[in-house]
């Protein structure tokens, strides 16, 4: 009686037989004992070796050739991102303030903390987050600011100057009493300055603008190889689902709380009707959606160019919830910026908490994780294309057209494993509320045409399509001609406008 | 008729949900929704399956309402975010699973205790550790000085917030998850300072000082120099403990338009050597601040 169902277990295993893994090694490196384990910023020195900055303040330097680890910094407060300037000067971003954490008598151990930029405020609530910095072409750094929860109030002493527009400030304080007022807050609140923001700093830290406003948990903020400025954010209030932006100079990205830090702003947010918001927003490039992508995007990093085969220079972006990452591709429509977003490495190897990333010159990912006590993992993880990979089969071009969608693959696909595409759409709702369900969540007919093993591509005809909207395209099964399978079944369009409309 | 109505669509929603949903049946829902948060024996983020269902297995009207709109129940603990996206079809199935899952184990306790207190760079002396401290700015630095004698420095306010004696810090309300509390004072607070001993002179043409300006720190055997800005006058800051280490030794270098003398005040359990310190010719001074017996 027991053998069917061992039998079919069994095949059931054959067939998940994970694709990822026979593609990337996929690696924990262990880390020096007595350190909390979770990594809040990671980065590449010039020479090679990795810095990295955990949650109770330290910083480490590792060799990845020797395998030794260093000791370089202590004491920095909730620590979630690092840029190296050299082998012994770090930019930490650190929730009161962006720190210079430099060795100046070269004994290996940093002994100057320098105050880059701390001109925004803080309320001492725990959502009050500082992430990034991500640095321009020219050398501009970018930051993003949590703004706060109504999990909690805030403490009697704040940094920064407070915004009267809201709820008393006496009953805002955390305590006993909070429980009656949190409600009135805002389910996310901005009452020191440019929470729910993102700031530029000039390079050397004395010039600043408040660069784009709408953000309500913007965890990440990277640059594609043409400029972009990618920012993730985290479903939740006025969030339907998680989403990356494209995010440009004065843009409104949806989430009202920070608007009472635009100058001349003078109203109260949540009286703002929602259709005007709406008409103020900018929209995701990309929208992931809860439960099934990412329910907590982190950083957008770009692979270099040669790493990872055909993939180099494409974006990455990494993932809390879901054992995977995000591989995204723009597909900008005139001014407007949209694209693709498909899993990568989705796989128990890899786990979830993937926060922070970076490249080694010799080619491998390093994924920094965390979890604060929210989903999440700890500790460091190598990713590396095998050496026997041969040629992998990935989607590395996606294109809207009038009749749907034209899919690039970096191998020869025949027509046939194309049949059995499916695509589906859903769009979400804009409003106060915390998440939203999908709306309008329907199949779509389509079919696949023009399929070309010379280009690589083939065109996926819909005939429904509609802005606003993301569309799922389904590609179950699909293998190259040579036999190898699809890494990353599904293409998450987020269609904001139409071509040529 | 409302109530058999609405009975009937349970029964229904339970019993064509697997179909209609396809693939999604509770375990799927579960793993998708809500399995990043709870294990099912032991607290992770959330309660324990083994907790939920005992609250809920038979009250699956009480489950949804509390999906739809949790509260924060416990201290400590992160406010689950509402789940009514999930929709009450699914809701019903994870609760089935829940139940499901449950069944015959028992709930394994997670103790609440800082597994890296006794950690090297948790206990290296001197120790400067930036951390959200009780009675100060949320931009609050941590000091120990050496094993017994501590202090709390304000970077947002720049400036000396208190000195206490005994054991450094508990951070574990802060460190065991996403920084919603505040450090503890392991000892006895042995002086407060209610504000800035350097005056705040008003800038030239204005009536008011502006805010003082955090510059960062050095470390000098591992005891940080705190620097600031206001107007034209910079501070730099130093407490070292003294030569047998049972006081401290607090030092001042000021440049630019300073002011001649700064002040201080004793507390009943610490007395300080000047009150009013006069600056020297080269802005600089020390004062001693000894524990009284």
């Amino acid at each position: 009686m027991m053998r069917p169902v061992f039998i079919l277990a069994l095949a059931s295993c054959l067939a998940s037989a994970d694709v990822w893994t026979d593609t990337f090694s996929i690696d924990r490196i262990a880390l020096p004992p007595g350190i909390d384990p979770q990594i809040g910023g990671i980065d590449t020195t010039p020479g090679g070796n990795l810095a990295m900055c955990f949650h109770r303040g330290e910083v480490l330097l590792h060799d990845p050739e020797a395998g030794t680890w260093q000791r370089f910094a202590e004491g920095l407060h909730e620590p979630l991102g690092l840029l190296a300037e050299s082998e012994s000067s770090f930019l930490v971003m650190q929730r009161p303030e962006l720190t210079r954490v430099s060795d100046t008598d070269g004994d290996g151990m940093a002994d100057l903390y320098e105050t880059v930029f701390d001109s925004f405020g803080m309320t001492g609530n725990y959502h009050e987050f500082a992430f990034g910095p991500t640095r321009d072409r020219e050398g501009n750094l970018y930051l993003s600011l949590g703004t706060a929860s109504n999990g909690a109030g805030i403490r009697k002493e704040v940094r920064g100057r407070w915004s009267e527009i809201g709820l008393a400030r006496e009953h805002m304080l955390n305590g006993p009493g909070w429980g009656k007022f949190k409600g009135r807050a805002g389910r996310m609140y901005a009452r020191v300055p440019y929470r729910g923001w993102v700031l530029k700093v000039s390079p050397d830290g004395r010039k600043w603008w408040p660069f784009a406003s709408g953000f309500r948990s913007p965890e990440g903020l990277g640059f594609d190889k043409d400029g972009r400025l990618y920012v993730t954010d985290n479903q939740g209030d006025w969030l339907g689902t998680s989403k990356v932006f494209h995010v440009r100079e004065g843009q409104f990205h949806g989430h009202p709380a920070s608007l009472v830090w635009t100058e001349g702003w003078t109203r109260e947010p949540l009286k703002v009707p929602v259709a005007e918001l709406d008409r103020m927003r900018s929209p995701a490039m990309g929208l992931f959606p809860h439960g099934e992508l990412a329910n907590s995007p982190t950083e957008p990093h770009m692979i270099p160019k040669g790493v990872f085969g055909p993939l180099g220079e494409q974006m990455l972006i990494g993932e809390m919830n879901h054992a995977n990452l995000v591989r995204f591709l723009p597909d900008p429509v005139g001014n407007i910026s949209q694209g693709a977003a498909i899993p990568f490495l989705r796989t128990g190897a890899l786990g979830r908490g993937n926060h922070r990333m970076t490249f080694t010159p010799d080619g491998s990912l390093w994924i920094a994780k965390t979890h604060l006590l929210w989903a999440g993992a700890n500790g460091l993880v190598r990713i590396r294309l095998k050496k026997d990979a041969g040629e992998f089969l990935a989607i590395d071009r996606v294109k809207l057209l009038d009749r749907g969608f034209a899919l690039g693959f970096t191998q020869p696909v025949d027509a046939a494993v194309l049949q059995g595409v499916k695509v589906r759409r859903h769009t979400y709702k804009y409003h106060q509320g915390y998440g939203s369900p999908k709306v309008d969540d329907k199949d779509v007919p389509c079919a696949v045409t023009e399929v070309s093993p010379t280009t690589r591509t083939c065109v996926v005809k819909v005939g429904d399509l509609r802005e606003g909207y993301l569309y799922t395209i389904s590609l179950p099964g699909v293998t190259s001609t040579g036999g190898k399978p699809l890494l990353g079944e599904k293409v998450y369009y987020t269609l904001v406008k139409k071509r040529g409309s | 008729m409302r109530s058999l109505l609405t009975l009937r669509n349970a029964i229904l929603a339970t019993a064509l949900s697997p179909f209609s949903l396809g693939a999604q049946d509770g375990k799927t829902l579960f793993s998708q929704h809500c399995a990043a948060c709870h294990l099912p024996d032991r607290q992770l983020v959330g309660p324990s399956l083994v907790e939920v269902s005992k609250l809920y297995s038979a009250k699956i009207d009480e489950f949804l309402a509390w999906c739809k709109k949790p509260v924060q129940k416990r201290k400590g603990v992160i406010q689950m975010p509402p789940m009514g996206h999930v929709g009450d079809a699914s809701l019903k199935l994870i609760h089935a699973h829940i139940v499901e899952t449950s069944r015959g184990l028992k709930e394994i306790k997670v103790k609440g205790l800082d597994p890296f207190y006794a950690s090297p760079s948790m206990r290296k002396r001197p120790q400067v550790q930036r951390i959200f401290m009780p009675d100060a700015g949320p931009a609050a630095i941590a000091v120990a000085v050496n094993d017994h004698l501590h202090y709390c420095w304000d970077a947002g306010e720049c400036r000396l917030r208190y000195i206490w004696t005994g054991d450094f810090i508990d951070g574990w309300a802060v460190w065991r998850g996403n920084g919603n509390g505040l450090s503890k004072i392991q000892g006895e607070i042995l002086l407060r300072e209610e504000q800035n001993p350097v005056p705040l002179l008003p800038d030239p043409g204005n009536s008011a000082p502006s805010p003082p300006k955090f510059l960062g720190y050095s470390l000098v055997g591992g005891l940080p120099t705190f620097r600031w800005r206001v107007g034209e006058m910079e501070v730099a800051e130093t407490i070292r403990p003294t030569a047998d280490g049972t006081a401290l030794a607090r030092s001042f270098e000021l440049k630019g338009r300073i002011p001649p003398a700064l002040n201080f005040k004793s507390s009943d359990k610490m007395s300080i050597s000047t009150e009013s310190a006069v600056l020297d010719g080269n802005g600089r001074l020390t004062i001693t601040l000894t524990p009284r017996p």
